[in-house]
């Protein structure tokens, strides 16, 4: 298991080294050049120049790729040019707020997908079966996005049950510890800010939940249905097992591994929808800072945001696979 | 069950095509004729889906918006499949230090969750409609190349193609009539499997106020509008999404129904 452990640890290596030079060389052919592309058409040369100067852009290819790439690995992306604060720091504040968001999408997905992906495996042809399939069909077909606003319309604007937009609402304050608002409520043992984080976090949290829940119980369907068409849970049944043992002991069991791949690849997706969850519903999270960093031409932030990202989605697919390795012990590469 | 929901399916494609089509005689009002005297209403018999903040009509709207998202679908997956056939099959009939090469540059790309990519592409060339077609179809790339390069892997050890090779037959020769004829079953499965995620990605982008600007009757860049409207006009931002869902679950139907009917 630890060599095993080792080598996908290494070969990310390149991976990350790969995505970073990528993201550098990308934003240095930006049309123009960079300081063009922030000071605009008709700026002078003279201020062209300066911010060149500014920004180290006027060094050679070769040594700003050096420069970038130190910064990377220790985690100095510079200074943003909207915020004037350390883009480490801007990073680190909007970060929890989407793995929070992601975290509990996941838990949505996987608490109601594997049920109904196993309870319409167990009742395959019935009605349940059929309406779970249409809704899988609507679930993958569905913008994020549009999920989110429709949620805002019917949750927020007519039933009035949950807020608008934002993590907390103004005024509701919560000690900084890990800088998710509904863990940091429950650590400071604060129910009414707790509830006020929890509010605020469900309506993104179902919206970004849509997706993955679809394909896990898509997943699991198909998984299970195979699974209870082996000989073993055949043998479980005749040997007088009740229908509910059978299912959940035997056939989910195994059906459950390649539910763990999916559930790997799914993080991807989740990390692109919660960009888009994130603007809806007004969050400060990643998605929410990388879009106004593009917006206002905010290179270093983009840079820095595209690092950490890439550096956590690489990472998040490395836990993936060796859990996967863990569930299934025939998984050895 | 399947070939019938690919049916339904191709029949939903039909509409949507037919609609682009003939979007100038199927609309009742021009999409950017502006009436401001009328702006934010509701459905009604004059407007049946109502009109948005420049009382434009919002079924002209997604009329003419068919045309173009099915372009952005269909060209973005275009262009990728192009890029995407040509990498794979040189990687997997050829292989060699530029395969190699070029296979880990498709690793490197999905690395990227791919909205990031897509927005990193943005933060280089600038918003705009075609740039943001031009970034979905980044992204989609590794997808084909993947595929591609699996499909000819396998096929270049079928004993035709060594009989081919041994008759002395080029590399472009067998990859044209050999490898490039037998693949195209799972190629055009995936491109229409692809066109629906491109058309949500794209409207993505639309909807961040990237991809398509205003006044062009993009679905995700109504949508977009529509958000600042939705507590009080909210068919503003509901008929674009539902069209964006529609036409998505007609490219998946269909493109299921096809994967079944080739037995892929």
């Amino acid at each position: 298991m630890g060599r095993f452990l080792l080598r996908r640890a290494l070969l990310a290596v390149p991976i990350l080294w790969g995505a970073a030079t990528l993201a550098f060389l990308g934003l240095h052919i930006v049309p123009g050049g960079i300081a063009q592309a922030i000071l605009g058409q008709h700026a002078s040369a003279a201020a062209i120049a300066q911010i060149r100067h500014q920004l180290g852009l006027d060094q050679p290819l070769y040594v700003q790729y050096a420069r970038f790439l130190m910064s990377a690995a220790t985690g100095h992306y510079g200074i943003s040019f909207r915020t004037h604060d350390s883009v480490a720091t801007d990073i680190g504040q909007a970060l929890p707020y989407t793995i929070q968001l992601s975290c509990a999408a996941l838990l949505l997905a996987l608490v109601l997908g594997i049920p109904s992906g196993a309870v319409a495996a167990a009742r395959e042809g019935s009605l349940v079966d059929t309406a779970l399939s249409s809704g899988v069909l609507v679930g993958v077909s569905m913008p994020v996005f549009w999920t989110g606003l429709l949620l805002i319309i019917a949750g927020a604007a007519k039933l009035g049950w949950f807020p608008i937009s934002g993590a907390l609402t103004p005024g509701v304050i919560v000690p900084h510890v890990t800088g998710m608002p509904v863990v940091d409520a429950a650590l400071a043992g604060d129910p009414a800010a707790l509830g006020d984080a929890v509010v605020h976090l469900a309506l993104p949290a179902i919206a970004l939940s849509l997706y993955p829940l679809a394909f896990i119980a898509q997943m699991t369907r198909a998984a299970l249905v195979e699974a209870l068409g082996e000989d073993y849970v055949r043998t479980a049944r005749a040997k007088g097992l009740s229908a509910r043992v059978t299912v959940l002991h035997h056939g989910l069991r195994a059906a459950l591994i390649p539910v763990v791949a999916v559930v790997g690849l799914q993080l991807g997706g989740l990390l692109s929808g919660a960009i888009l969850t994130e603007t809806v519903f007004a969050i400060p999270g990643i998605g929410w800072l990388t879009v106004n960093a593009i917006l206002f031409r905010d290179y270093p932030v983009v840079e820095g945001v595209v690092v950490v990202t890439v550096a956590l989605f690489v990472l998040v697919n490395l836990l993936a696979d060796v859990t996967y390795a863990v569930v299934d012990p025939r998984v050895r590469y | 069950m399947r070939r019938s929901a690919g049916v339904l399916g191709a029949a939903i494609l039909a509409t949507l095509v037919l609609t682009a089509a003939f979007a100038g005689q199927l609309a009742p009002y021009h999409p950017l004729a502006q009436d401001l005297a009328h702006a934010l209403e509701p459905p009604s018999n004059t407007h049946w889906l109502g009109t948005d903040e420049f009382g434009r009509d919002i079924l002209s709207r997604i009329i003419a918006g068919t045309r173009i998202e099915l372009l952005i679908g269909v060209g973005t997956v275009a262009m990728a499949l192009v890029a995407g056939v040509a990498v794979g099959l040189y990687t997997g009939y050829y292989g060699g230090v530029v395969g190699e090469g070029l296979m880990r540059l498709m690793d490197i790309l999905l690395a990227f969750p791919y909205l990031l990519l897509a927005l990193m592409v943005i933060a280089i060339l600038g918003p705009g409609l075609l740039r943001a077609m031009a970034a979905v179809s980044i992204l989609t790339i590794p997808q084909f190349a993947r595929l591609v390069q699996g499909l000819a892997l396998t096929l270049r050890e079928r004993q035709y193609v060594e009989a081919s090779r041994a008759a002395g037959a080029s590399g472009s020769y067998i990859v044209r009539r050999h490898l490039l004829v037998n693949m195209w079953g799972p190629i055009i499965v995936q491109a229409t499997l692809n066109v629906g995620a491109s058309i949500i990605a794209a409207a993505g982008l639309g909807f961040l106020g990237l991809g398509a600007q205003p006044p062009t009757p993009e679905w995700g860049a109504m949508l977009s509008t529509g958000r600042d409207y939705m507590l009080t006009s909210s068919w503003v931002a509901t008929f674009p999404g539902l069209a964006i869902l529609v036409t998505v679950i007609g490219f998946n139907l269909f493109g299921d129904g096809l994967r079944a009917a080739i037995g892929g």
